[in-house]
């Protein structure tokens, strides 16, 4: 049955291709737009400038040198749009004739307040997040340089409504608590691609290298209506740099060290706790064909015991148009990270000691990925645009036991995992008409897990989604999807599942647009949820194959209004519901024996406001950005816990960025603050000591920058005041912090 | 206003991050947190666990509870040098059963409690032993040393396990007639693990 249904799938992706290849070859090769994107007064090329032919398929992004080419172009009357990040939109009408080729030059004014930009995920086609309805954040790739950012989950730190967690585990307006990054809430996307692994659902960040990134877009709020499970609390989409013109080569150093720790009790070693790495990136072209490669290697000895690590990531991406209609892209990637596996502290008296592994040994742990993404786009005639793409991700994960004494290794893993992902995805974006378009597509994916502590597992993945946006007036926009998942697993059967999306964006005077959404959610349960069989901490974990999907409905109001010439505000009210939220739960019910079990137990909601303002000081010179996120959550469960907080939610969250750039100097100071969390899970007070220990996280850290053409230095102090906090339940952060970062750039 | 309310704000949370946030409790104990006292003497030497009744364990809270049963054994040895160097390789087995009405919730822990470094004696407490253990705080101990025997005697302990329960244990020495050779081997057989 299943492998009717991939072969099916096959064979009606390959009748499309084909069907539509002759229609390509019939058309006639028409009109072509080239030009230079500047900015205005100083007349130097914009990079990365996003020119797009309103109402149609058409746009280029203009490289390193401002220039830009549209191809293939019907004759007609366009509207030519052009936006960059920190400069005001331009728009132009302009008449294309057949076979002639008109040259367009565009002047960009700076805006003393930056642009949102334009994003891709909310709707799988580019618009400006102004246009958006619902809330989305980008984090430009500025930004993770300056804070010498490893690790994308890092980078998130800042984003309003974000909370990282230890354990790369990402919580989106109180979606998740904290399970250690399993089972995720939040959908992460390398370029469109889903990037989780096949057994617990959760990211390899380490994977990911984060020098090559231009930007990260954090859609909030219910995503399951276009991009299935897991997308309930919301989607993250890293999208990687596009390869400039030229040969160019970039190599990144850093070395830095960790403080001593405040208290003497909590030294767990005499040594100096440092980290260093390099990364380097070089994009060239090779005849047609575009290629980035970008490698990091960093090693750590952490500021925990039992926590140091060894990583190295690999990226590649080719591109090439194979004619001015036909793109293919590949983007393939290796990551691996060994070393400690700190999850938990010993006690508060022992805060940097592992707390997690068995007395007398360490767990050593590896973890491998490997992915490749393939892609084929087509622009089948100026409003029909098609998109074909597989994937493929390999996880490998393993812990081994190493006598703390002898610092002899067991031979034997004692946990081990190996994850297959395969996938394909058609995508049909169809501009119905000028002010309509119809996003419509489908994706098969098959997972297969082999691991000691869940055995082995198949689960096969369909889905169809349709999406329809339509424009009133160019003033208010209305969209609405839907989507429908299947799955059948083995050992579990089959299931489906429908998620629905209702949009509105309304531009109510040029400064202000107001936005409404509607989102139902879903995460299916994970391999590893379902299947765990382990001990942990004296207790067996067992598995359940009655889990249920978990459901969600999110509802969005806001408003993007610009206060001033320097000043703009943004402000979202949002509500979500959930029904039969997984978590691990204590069970005495099937025998004598008492076990932990995932279950299906709560029901709960999260009410809050998004609040985010941004401003310029002395013409420019400064600016400011400041992210609140009030999230009230509450337990909707029968009993005891009914209207409690829910478990390791923050109900305040205000992040603080400024920063000051005078010629060629920078500086900038963050401050980041999370309230109490206010209800600890009783389950893990079974076995981790003093897990009921919190306090608010105040966190500030200080850069310093210098950049001239070819060199930068940026010189970071992470928790300048040696504040002790916790990045998850009974794991401590980082001590005082300090990072000196060089790159050359040729 | 909202100029003002960045310099506020940002000047509000510098201020708290000057603050500590989480401390770690108070090192030492005195005596009155013994549930048993202590006698003091002169712990220094080489203890094997007592054969016929090494640990005892007093539950120090009424547990809501029909009947608790609790199995402990202790394995290793505890070896205080008078360059006060203290040397600890022991296996505490600890097995609490719960019973409520016919239903018995059962979990059993081996706890390997390890570690060699400096120690202090102050009065009738040995103070920063180098105890690693999982479940329990041991790195304050009150003693009574008389003769060829030697009583541990922990701070009341938390264990949580479906209830809190507080309790505190004496471990019982004696002094090892064959230190050398019970040392070697015990050596040997960590090295196993």
């Amino acid at each position: 049955m299943k492998n009717r249904l991939i072969k099916d799938s096959l064979l009606y992706i390959l009748m499309f291709v084909l069907f539509n290849d002759g229609a390509i070859r019939a058309e006639e090769f028409k009109g072509k737009i080239v030009g230079q994107v500047l900015e205005s007064g100083t007349d130097r090329p914009i990079f990365g400038a996003n020119v797009l032919l309103s109402g149609t398929m058409f746009g280029a992004a203009s490289d390193e040198s401002g220039e830009y080419i549209i191809s293939g172009i019907l004759p007609g009357k366009y509207t030519i749009s052009v936006s960059a990040m920190g400069y005001k939109k331009t728009t132009k009408t302009i008449q294309i004739n057949s076979d002639e080729s008109i040259r367009y030059n565009f002047s960009l004014d700076e805006t003393p307040v930056l642009m949102d930009g334009v994003a891709i995920t909310a709707s799988r086609y580019q618009q400006s997040v102004e246009e958006l309805p619902i809330s989305l954040s980008l984090v430009p790739s500025k930004e993770l340089s300056e804070r010498n950012i490893t690790s994308v989950d890092q980078a998130l730190q800042y984003v309003p409504g974000v909370n990282t967690t230890g354990g790369g585990q990402v919580n989106i307006r109180g979606s998740s608590g904290f399970n250690w990054g399993v089972g995720s809430r939040v959908l992460v996307l390398l370029n469109g691609n889903p990037f989780m692994a096949g057994d617990l659902w959760n990211v390899n960040w380490y994977a990911i290298p984060t020098s090559n990134i231009k930007q990260i877009e954090v859609m909030k709020g219910s995503g399951s209506a276009l991009y299935g499970s897991s997308a309930m609390g919301g989607v993250i989409n890293i999208i990687t740099e596009d390869p400039e013109k030229g040969n160019h080569i970039q190599v990144r150093s850093f070395t830095g060290f960790y403080d001593k720790l405040s208290h003497e009790v909590w030294q767990w070693t005499d040594e100096q706790n440092h980290f260093e790495g390099t990364t380097i990136d070089l994009s060239t072209y090779v005849g047609p064909v575009s290629v980035l490669l970008s490698s990091n290697y960093q090693n750590t000895t952490g500021y925990k015991e039992n926590d140091d690590h060894q990583i190295f990531n690999f990226m590649a991406t080719l591109g090439c148009n194979l004619n001015p209609r036909l793109r293919f892209d590949i983007m393939t990637g290796y990551g691996n990270n060994k070393g400690g596996f700190f999850i938990y502290w010993k006690d508060l008296r022992h805060s940097f000691f592992n707390g997690s592994d068995p007395h007398g040994y360490q767990t050593r742990s590896q973890y491998k990925n490997t992915y490749v993404f393939p892609s084929l786009s087509y622009i089948i005639n100026e409003r029909i645009m098609f998109l074909l793409k597989g994937r493929m991700n390999r996880t490998y994960s393993e812990d081994h036991l190493r006598n703390s004494v002898n610092n002899v290794e067991l031979p034997e893993a004692f946990r081990s995992s190996t994850a297959n992902t395969h996938g394909i995805e058609t995508q049909l974006n169809w501009q119905v008409h000028r002010q309509g378009i119809l996003v419509m597509g489908c994706d098969l994916q098959k997972d297969e897990v082999n691991a000691i502590q869940f055995d082995s597992c198949e689960v096969v993945k369909a889905a169809y989604y349709v999406q329809f946006e339509q424009r009133f007036r160019d003033r208010l926009k209305l969209t609405a999807g839907a989507r429908y998942d299947w799955e059948d697993a083995e050992r579990i059967g089959k299931s489906g599942d429908l998620s629905k999306k209702l949009g509105l964006n309304y531009t109510l005077t040029p400064l202000t647009n107001l936005r409404f959404s509607y989102g139902e959610g879903f995460r299916m349960p994970t391999i590893g949820e379902r299947f765990v069989s382990t001990f942990t901490g004296g207790l067996r974990i067992a598995p359940n194959y009655e889990l249920k999907p978990e459901r969600s409905v999110s509802v969005e109001m806001g408003v993007h209004q610009n206060l001033s010439n320097s000043m703009s505000m943004d402000l979202a009210l949002f509500y979500n519901r959930y029904n039969n939220l997984i978590e691990p739960q204590l069970d005495a019910s099937d025998s004598r024996e008492i076990v932990v079990r995932f279950q299906n137990v709560e029901r709960a909601c999260v009410q809050g406001i998004d609040l985010s303002f941004r401003t310029d000081w002395f013409s420019k010179l400064a600016s400011s950005r400041i992210g609140y996120t009030f999230a009230d959550s509450k337990d909707l469960s029968d009993g005891d816990s009914y209207g409690e907080p829910l478990k390791y939610r923050s109900k305040h969250t205000l992040y603080i960025t400024n920063e000051i750039v005078y010629s060629h100097f920078s500086m900038g100071i963050d401050f980041r603050y999370l309230s109490q969390i206010e209800r600890v899970d009783d389950y893990h007070k079974v076995y981790i000591k003093d897990i009921d220990q919190v306090v608010p996280t105040y966190v500030v850290a200080l850069r310093f920058g210098y950049s001239k053409k070819r060199i930068s230095l940026n010189i970071i102090i992470d928790n300048l005041l040696q504040y002790n906090y916790l990045v998850s339940p009974a794991n401590m952060g980082a001590p005082r912090t300090g990072i000196l970062q060089l790159s050359l750039n040729y | 206003m909202f100029r003002r309310l960045f310099i506020i704000l940002s000047i509000l949370l510098f201020l708290f991050a000057c603050d500590k946030g989480l401390t770690p409790p108070e090192g030492a104990s005195n005596l009155s947190r013994f549930s048993i006292p202590p006698q003091g003497g002169n712990p220094v030497g080489f203890w094997i666990p007592d054969s016929v009744h090494p640990v005892e364990v007093t539950i120090l809270d009424e547990l809501p509870v029909d009947s608790m049963h609790l199995e402990t054994r202790l394995d290793g040895f505890f070896s205080l040098a008078y360059n006060e160097v203290c040397s600890v390789r022991t296996i505490l087995n600890f097995k609490p059963k719960v019973f409520v009405d016919t239903l018995a919730l059962e979990l059993q822990i081996a706890d390997t409690v390890s570690g060699t470094g400096p120690y202090d004696v102050i009065d009738d407490q040995i103070l920063h032993v180098p105890l690693q253990s999982t479940y329990f705080q041991l790195d304050t101990l009150g003693f009574t040393a008389e003769g060829d025997r030697l009583d541990l005697i922990t701070l009341p302990n938390t264990f949580k396990y479906i209830l809190e329960i507080r309790l505190c244990f004496v471990f019982h020495f004696i002094r090892s007639q064959e230190a050398a050779f019970s040392k070697k081997r015990l050596n040997d057989s960590s090295n196993l693990l």
